[in-house]
């Protein structure tokens, strides 16, 4: 039985949405991370779920971009997280104020 | 392509000299690598596509009405920023001693995401160029470690960049579920031949990619993150934030909305109507109230964002002409300015009383290149919102408006500033300006006076 | 073969019927035939070596941070050798001049790493 491309659409739109309420929501700034890494997720299951309804292999590709581009944001991300830590000995991104209008 | 190599090239030789304790002569090797590319860049006359990596390298035919991408215009401006910048840095970067060549390296990384994120002809490269601009962009504002600011400003870029960035991706996916292709001509082909269809999937792709796109430039309703960074970070990351990628973000965005999607203009023009506006009266407004100079020019960058987006509004075919002058006029300004803030370390407006006293030059580069971000005439800046003005006139009368009065209110605060430093009483010791800093200085100056004397070279040109 | 009349199950659970009861027969006869010990130091939490005492959060070196983290960027680079390998044939010389060119520019990152001594684990 195939699985229509809307279902496919609805699965990773709810992901998304998972993911930006993650981050509008969730204060610590590692979940803030995670919840991120599911927005960019979702969006490799469209791109992938897409590729292959159009059978072509651009989508693919893409993924594969994203998933290298996430690795290394997850890299930068992470350190500045531990750089924060040291200096704030917290990770909850309320108590970062200092800069305010 | 060659500009590209050359760039990332300089980059790499540059990030393995900081391992060889060669720092004295990273700066010399910098500038002269951008100078050889610069000269590489204005011979960019060959215009081919490159297939194989997606770049636009040439003029397409239905980019002949849009030439804002023949690699002249845009990554020129691009270059010389960066070049400025980079002899900004001999004073910019003294509070990262250790890690000279490595800034360098990332803002060299920076700049080669800037020129793909506007010459890209597929959109894979518009995602990439984005990331490998906005990537190392994130250490360079966290880059000051011991300070807290600069921590936090590093985090919240991170964090609001990678949130942004999944908007952006996920209406590519979008509107690649709708066309079938990640190619820019393709999709202009469809949004072409599908005037009439309503197709939902393809109009939230492009929504989704607007939310993306708006918050890189940090435009209302997304600019909240704008005034925090900018004031975070490194004074001189700022002004490679407010200078290189802006433009780079605003080539992307020109690129996308007035190039692929320039057909379904009548369906999403207002909604950048509305943006400009709202971002125009926001920073502006929100400018006049604050007391450190720093976060006045962040709010100031968010009301240029503003005056900028009316022509992605405006969509017609003049408008990369002057879009390149007034960004050209607004990058020169910018740098002046920050290397005038680099030079004294200070942000309050306090700091700047009786600067006039304090070192002439310094209040010279100020007060020519404030009132070039306020538009007076005969200044670049001036050239820039006339240009820019009368370009979208035709189609959106009021915006043009609110423009004009919004920037009446911008005269306000950048006068502000100059009466202070010339007028008021300050300290008075005198302040050594070093000789680079001089030098970039007088360069933007002479460089606002000529475009604005002679538009036409950047006009034509681009 | 491939009749799907409940007869074609009865292996599985045939070997279902083995594989559990042979879990509950050696669940039941363990603790009937193995010695049996009982005091204090058998109802202590099991701790290895020296006893715990202090905060469970000790202070963890930078290092193992920065080496997993470098593990999964080049760990990830991997993937672009994926359509490489499928394409390894039609792709001809100019792709293996492409992957060797990807090659070199990870080889200058990893030898960057190694020189800035992010790697070193006694200094």
């Amino acid at each position: 039985m195939k699985v229509p491309i809307e279902h496919y659409i609805l699965l990773s739109t709810v992901l998304f949405c998972i993911g930006v309420m993650g981050v509008l929501l969730r204060r610590n700034a590692i979940i803030l991370l995670m919840c991120v890494e599911i927005m960019l997720n979702a969006v490799n299951l469209l791109m992938a779920s897409f590729s292959t309804y159009h059978g072509d292999a651009a989508g693919q590709i893409f993924v594969f971009f994203i998933m290298v581009v996430a690795a290394a944001e997850v890299a930068v991300g992470l350190a500045l997280i531990v750089m924060i830590y040291r200096n704030f000995k917290t990770t909850d991104i309320n108590l970062f104020n200092k800069l305010k209008w | 392509m060659k500009l590209l190599i050359g760039l990332s090239v300089l980059a790499v030789i540059t990030m393995m000299m900081g391992l060889f304790k060669s720092r004295k002569i990273v700066l010399p090797v910098v500038v002269l690598g951008l100078l050889g590319l610069l000269y590489i860049a204005s011979g960019y006359g060959c215009y081919c596509e490159d297939k194989m990596f997606g770049m636009y390298i040439n003029e397409h035919q239905f980019l002949k009405m849009f030439d804002i991408n023949k690699n002249s215009g845009l990554v020129g401006l691009i270059m010389i920023s960066g070049l400025l910048i980079t002899i900004l840095a001999h004073k910019g970067f003294n509070y990262t001693e250790n890690h000279r060549a490595d800034m360098h390296a990332l803002m060299l990384f920076s700049m080669c995401g800037a020129v793909i994120a506007v010459s890209y002809t597929n959109l894979l490269m518009l995602f990439l160029g984005i990331e490998i601009m906005s990537i190392p962009l994130y250490i360079m504002a966290g880059s000051n470690k011991h300070d807290s600011s600069s921590n936090e400003s590093g985090l919240k870029y991170f964090l609001l960049g990678a949130f942004a960035t999944g908007f952006l991706l996920f209406g590519l996916a979008l509107i690649y579920g709708a066309t079938g292709s990640f190619n820019v001509n393709q999709i202009y082909n469809y949004t072409h031949n599908q005037l009439n269809v309503s197709g939902g999937i393809f109009k939230m792709g492009i929504v989704f990619t607007m939310v993306g796109l708006v918050f890189k430039i940090g435009a209302a309703p997304f600019h909240f993150w704008t005034p925090d960074v900018y004031s975070g970070a490194p004074s001189i990351i700022t002004s490679f934030m407010s200078t290189v990628v802006k433009i780079a973000g605003f080539g992307a965005l020109i690129f996308f909305f007035n190039g692929v999607l320039h057909p379904m203009g009548a369906e999403w023009g207002k909604t950048f109507a509305i943006i400009s506006a709202a971002t125009m009266i926001l920073g502006n407004v929100t400018a006049v109230y604050q007391i450190s100079l720093k976060r006045m020019l962040a709010w100031s960058s968010v009301a240029h964002a503003g005056y900028l987006l009316m022509t992605v509004a405006a969509n017609g075919n003049n408008v990369p002409k002057a879009v390149v002058l007034y960004l050209a006029a607004y990058s020169l300004a910018s740098i002046a300015t920050f290397a005038v803030l680099i030079t004294t370390g200070k942000e309050n407006f306090e700091d700047y009383n009786g600067l006039g006293k304090r070192n002439k030059w310094l209040a010279i580069g100020l007060t020519i290149s404030l009132l070039s971000l306020a538009g007076v005439p005969p200044l670049a800046g001036f050239m820039g919102k006339y240009y820019l003005f009368t370009t979208v006139y035709e189609q959106y009368p009021w915006l043009v408006i609110v423009a004009i009065c919004t920037s009446a209110i911008s005269i306000y605060y950048y006068l502000k500033t100059i009466i202070a430093a010339w007028f008021k009483k300050g300290s008075e010791d005198a302040i050594q300006v070093p000789l680079s800093t001089v030098f970039v200085i007088l360069v933007c100056i002479l460089g606002l006076i000529a475009l604005g004397l002679m538009p036409q070279v950047v006009l034509d040109l681009a | 073969m491939l009749d799907s009349s409940s007869s074609s199950y009865m292996p599985i659970v045939l070997q279902s019927i083995v594989a559990l009861g042979f879990v509950g027969l050696v669940l039941v006869l363990v603790p009937m035939l193995g010695p049996k010990s009982k005091g204090s130091t058998k109802t202590d939490n099991f701790e290895c070596g020296i006893e715990a005492q202090g905060d469970a959060r000790v202070k963890f070196s930078v290092k193992y941070f920065l080496t997993a983290i470098l593990f999964v960027l080049f760990d990830v680079e991997v993937i672009f050798f994926y359509p490489y390998a499928v394409n390894f044939k039609s792709l001809g010389s100019p792709g293996f001049l492409a992957v060797v060119m990807f090659v070199a520019f990870f080889l200058i990152g990893f030898f960057y790493v190694l020189k800035k001594g992010a790697l070193e684990w006694e200094k």
